[in-house]
């Protein structure tokens, strides 16, 4: 599996989702959901769901536990994946968000045999971290406002490897 | 009572391999990022995971989850696959349909399965889904227009997790 340089798809927007979520007597969830209109700013949608939250409450024994708003693209047309290729080959990759914050970790799902490291002590293994499409992922990730979970910014990434998750 | 937002909002990208198995990656960006913005964003990771990844990249999530901080006690015998059921005409002459949860026997028609639409907390619902209080559209983005029908079925919910 060679390091890809295919052209990147492009993406269609679907309609975003409004998802009010749903519990019941036995710990069973379920949920109400509606779509709107391609584009529909979060802040609409979310005024709205409130609207029908407060509609939807005197009709249902249940209690409402959460509530998504969900914007979907998908590839159109679909891609073709390279031969040989897993999802289970993972990329991981470790983001600092700074000395007290908790590190982010992403992984990559089929990373490409083009940027592991043949260098050892981590051939075979290590990410290699001075690989141009390594540094473009990089900067993209840190440039781009991401945060962990927690909301902290991630500045820098530290460490990568290729796991099996098989 | 309160929905309140997570930190951070989610973006998955999602990703097919050539067995057909599907994986995704996930990033988190600040609850306040307009939509707007997190697709510029997701453009931007999509074609740099496409780089140095061998699978296909088939598409991607953002979403925005609020909890509620301290939920309600649900009915006595409440169920959530006892579902409401709300049929919509729409503006270009198909139908749309949404469900409600664990819907309330109070608002059924007396021996019977359907919704009755004169009670007056279906009434409120449906002047506001046709009357523009509430702007959703059917999965092919056609308004709702007046309701069709609306009654009661048993379908499927999702069991709480035992780990």
């Amino acid at each position: 599996m060679a390091a890809a340089h295919r052209p990147a798809k492009p993406l269609d927007r679907l309609l975003p989702i409004v998802e009010l979520q749903y519990v019941d007597e036995t710990g069973t969830k379920g949920a109400t959901s509606v779509k709107y209109a391609v584009d529909t700013p979060y802040a609409l949608m979310d005024a709205e769901a409130s609207v029908l939250a407060s509609l939807i409450a005197p009709i249902t024994g249940c209690a409402l536990v959460r509530q998504r708003i969900i914007y979907k693209a998908v590839a159109s047309p679909r891609d073709v994946p390279e031969a040989g290729s897993t999802i289970k080959s993972q990329g991981v990759f470790f983001f600092t968000t700074g000395d007290e914050t908790p590190l982010e970790l992403i992984a990559v799902p089929g990373i490409a045999e083009g940027v592991i490291s043949d260098e050892e002590p981590g051939a075979g293994v290590d990410i290699d971290l001075i690989h141009t499409d390594i540094i473009a992922f990089a900067d993209a990730v840190t440039s781009n406002g991401l945060t962990n979970p927690f909301g902290d910014a991630i500045t820098a990434l530290v460490a990568a490897y290729r796991q099996s998750r098989a | 009572m309160a929905l309140v937002n997570q930190p951070a909002g989610e973006l998955s990208i999602h990703y097919r391999d050539e067995t057909g198995s599907t994986g995704s990656t996930k990033f988190h960006f600040p609850y306040a990022t307009l939509a707007s913005v997190v697709f510029t964003q997701a453009d931007i990771l999509s074609a740099a995971l496409n780089a140095i990844t061998g699978c296909a990249i088939d598409g991607y999530t953002i979403s925005y989850t609020k909890t509620e901080d301290t939920p309600e006690t649900p009915a006595d015998g409440a169920r959530v696959e006892n579902k409401g059921k709300f049929v919509y005409r729409t503006a270009n002459a198909r139908t749309s349909l949404f469900s409600v949860p664990g819907i309330e026997e109070a608002v059924l028609l007396p021996n019977s399965n359907t919704i009755d639409q004169a009670d007056l907390l279906i009434v409120a619902l449906n002047t506001a889904v046709v009357g523009g209080a509430l702007n959703f559209c059917s999965a092919d983005g056609s308004d709702l227009t007046a309701i069709l029908e609306a009654y009661q079925v048993m379908a499927g919910g999702r069991r709480p997790s035992t780990r």
